[in-house]
């Protein structure tokens, strides 16, 4: 019997350990959803990746910097995949710092390969990235 | 075989100079033969103060730094004896590094921002810092942090309509929308680069990055006093590097438009060759040592007189260039009429035979080159075709875009197009409507568009803005043609001067771009003179690490042993991105002279590298 009690006194702070974390849910690390949208931007010495996805009624990005961000506005307004579609086939002059685009939100994976110089990308990853929190300071 | 290895040693610990010295080679390859007979322990050396030291393979040196930053005890960061770098997310909150090192410069910057920011800023900076005090990686802490980001950014976009509203004329109602643009424009600049100038023009790593880049001109300087060149060339590369200046990372397109990123977290450094100016971003010199500025800030001053820039230098001269720079950013078209016709029918006719030009890096460049490309032939009717097809697929940009008409259009009474005419106004509308201070010879499309159509003129002599519809049409036409014909005769002629330098052939396989290999290459000449003012070699060591520590590879990369594979270095020779690999520019910072300076093996790895090219 005092064994036995002292197992259930013993196992005590595992279970306030598994209460405090249930209720506090939002300390567990945030995931981004396989539906997500992502832009990658290959610097010389880094890589700047946002993934942008709808969290409940919000939208939400997640990048190299800031493990969470609340977008105040929607980040993909400015989304027109099939302009920049055509418009990262057109041969660029000059230098080229790569562009990856994925839309992943609707199961299958969507990609667009450009570079950032080119004008219509260029203006597309720039609207994301500020939307997302980044360059703000 | 103990007995031969025990005598070779004390033979080495007797007359240590005898391996350092090169004659010796022999019996440095003997000593190196029984040691790998022995085992995988390299022989021991002694260091100038009589200690036994190991010599370690050079690959080692680099390697164990990259291994060592990302391991799960470290995860982006290392301190070491000469340095620390810190790129992880080690905070509780689990942001980047490059993050809190900025806001923490914009706390600490909040007495020298300008007045009527700061009387705003108060309370944003009392709710970062007390964010900051309790860090905590949950959704609602970021949800705070990401709300304060943003109110900043409100803030500043306040205080810029603020002073731009201020800063009106009485007749404010003249002033055209884009006007009042440029003004907002400008303003909005004016407080950001304000912000960055309150946070680092005074603070200990920019600090570091100035004092290193003094050592790192000093050192460049004195490296091509000793190039095996002709003395004018030399004289010419001493030249162009003493006019370079080294910029905070402004916004402000006058001064070198870094981007915003660059003003605050962004690892990165660069030379812009319109502004002849460098600058570091902000998340790298918040997050290296001086030791990886000295060798980035060496390549970029290298940029400054690479094979690319040295053979623009030439065509910079030409009259063609000197055409172009006065076409850029016109306000009124800068020719009459009489002298464009006469440019046209002269200077914009096609060259019928192009002779390739000598460039004096030949021989270094060929080296660089690991895989040796065929290049197409260099001759006029190649650079034309090119220049075409060049030219064709800028037309069609500009066209996709409705820049031509946009240029074309005068708008109505009640809404008169801003664009009109002014291809100025649309370069300072992608620079926040400050019209930038250089002047661009590399695509004149849109200036000679205008020029074309100013100068057009009916069947009746009436010009454009009175011709009939039928023949605005064919003047509009005829001017979108006419700027592609001054286009195409532009590029012919920058190519025969940069011959297999430009960048702009690279696609077309006339040319190779080695710009970034020559820049990593100056570096590497450089470096040892860095080193040699550190006296210790544990700390010599550490140095030559750390110096390449920017190329160590991300987390995230598939990572296999080095041993097993080249994939990614046979893959980059088919690559047209101009960065060598990542671990070849790691590797190729052991040059003999670093390898002797830090007593390390120049082992076969090296090879990987380009340490050892020359002129």
């Amino acid at each position: 019997m005092r064994l036995l009690t002292r197992a259930r006194i013993g196992r005590m702070p595992l279970m306030i350990a598994l209460v405090f974390y249930a209720t506090i849910g939002s300390a567990a690390k945030i995931i981004v959803p396989p539906e997500h949208f992502s832009v990658s931007v290959q610097g010389k010495y880094e890589t700047r990746w946002t993934k942008v996805f709808k969290d409940g009624a919000v939208w939400a990005c997640q990048t190299d910097l800031l493990p969470y961000f609340e977008a105040k506005q929607e980040p993909l307004k400015d989304l027109d995949w099939k302009r920049l579609k055509t418009s990262a086939s057109s041969k660029d002059l000059g230098p080229c710092t790569p562009v990856i685009l994925e839309d992943r939100r609707r199961g299958k994976t969507e990609t667009i390969t450009g570079c950032l110089e080119n004008p219509e990308i260029g203006r597309f990853v720039k609207s994301v990235h500020k939307k997302c929190g980044r360059g703000l300071l | 075989m103990r007995f031969a290895l025990l005598l070779i040693l004390i033979v080495f610990w007797t007359f240590p100079t005898l391996a350092e010295d090169p004659g010796n080679a022999e019996l440095q390859a003997l000593i190196d033969s029984m040691s790998r007979l022995e085992g995988p322990q390299a022989p021991k050396h002694c260091d100038p103060e009589g200690k036994k030291v190991s010599q370690p393979d050079c690959s080692r040196l680099t390697d164990d730094i990259c291994e060592k930053l990302w391991d799960p005890k470290h995860d982006g960061v290392l301190e070491l004896q000469t340095g620390k770098i810190d790129v992880g997310s080690k905070g509780k909150s689990g942001i980047k590094s490059t993050v809190r090192a900025d806001v923490q410069a914009l706390l600490d910057a909040e007495k020298r921002l300008p007045s009527d920011l700061r009387s705003k800023a108060e309370p944003i900076m009392n709710r970062f810092r007390e964010l900051l005090k309790n860090e905590i990686d949950s959704k609602k802490w970021h949800r705070d942090f990401g709300n304060l980001l943003s109110d900043w950014g409100s803030i500043i976009e306040e205080v810029a309509q603020d002073r731009a509203k201020a800063s009106l004329p009485k007749d404010e109602k003249s002033a055209s929308s884009f006007e009042r643009k440029a003004r907002l424009g400008q303003k909005k600049i004016e407080v950001s680069d304000q912000i960055t100038r309150a946070k680092y023009a005074n603070g200990p790593n920019w600090k570091r990055v100035e004092q290193t880049y003094t050592a790192a001109k000093a050192d460049i300087l004195a490296v091509i006093d000793d190039l095996k060149l002709p003395a004018a060339i030399r004289e010419k590369m001493k030249k162009k590097l003493n006019s370079v200046e080294l910029s905070l990372p402004l916004l402000d397109p006058r001064i070198i438009d870094s981007g915003e990123e660059c003003a605050t977290t962004e690892v990165n450094a660069f030379y812009d060759p319109i502004y002849n100016r460098m600058t570091v971003c902000a998340g790298f010199f918040n997050s290296y040592p001086d030791a990886a500025f000295y060798t980035v800030l060496i390549h970029e001053l290298g940029h400054s007189i690479d094979p690319g820039i040295f053979a623009d230098l030439a065509f910079e001269e030409s009259r063609m260039a000197q055409i172009a720079r006065k076409l850029s950013n016109f306000e009124k078209p800068p020719f009459n009429c009489r002298e464009w016709d006469k440019l046209q029918q002269d200077l914009f006719e096609m060259p019928s035979r192009i002779v390739e030009p000598k460039h004096p890096y030949r021989k270094l460049i060929d080296c660089f080159s690991s895989r040796k490309k065929e290049l197409e032939p260099f001759n006029a009717e190649k650079l034309r075709y090119a220049a075409k097809k060049q030219t064709s697929s800028l037309i069609a940009r500009y066209s996709d875009l409705n820049a031509f008409g946009y240029l074309a259009k005068s708008g109505t009474k009640d809404e008169p197009n801003d664009f009109y005419m002014r291809p100025d106004r649309r370069v300072a509308r992608s620079h926040n409507y400050i019209p930038p201070s250089w002047k661009k010879s590399d695509d004149i499309v849109t200036e000679s568009f205008v020029q074309s159509l100013s100068c057009a003129k009916a069947k009746d002599g009436a010009s454009f803005e009175r011709a009939s519809r039928e023949d605005r049409n064919k003047m509009f036409q005829d001017a979108i043609l006419s700027a592609q014909s001054a286009q195409e005769a532009l590029l012919v002629e920058k190519f025969r001067h940069c011959g297999r330098e430009c960048r702009e052939l690279l696609k077309e396989e006339l040319s190779r771009d080695r710009n970034e290999n020559f820049a990593d290459w100056i570096s590497i000449q450089a470096f040892p003179r860095y080193l040699s003012r550190e006296t210790s070699l544990e700390k010599r060591r550490e140095l030559a690490g750390l110096a390449s520590s920017l190329f160590c590879t991300e987390p995230g990369y598939i990572k296999t042993s080095n041993a097993d594979h080249d994939f990614d270095v046979i893959e980059k020779t088919f690559s047209q991105l101009p960065h060598p690999e990542y671990r070849v520019r790691r590797l190729s910072v052991f040059s003999p002279k670093v390898a002797e300076l830090v007593n390390c093996r120049m082992d076969d790895e090296l090879k990987k590298g380009f340490g050892s090219c020359d002129f």
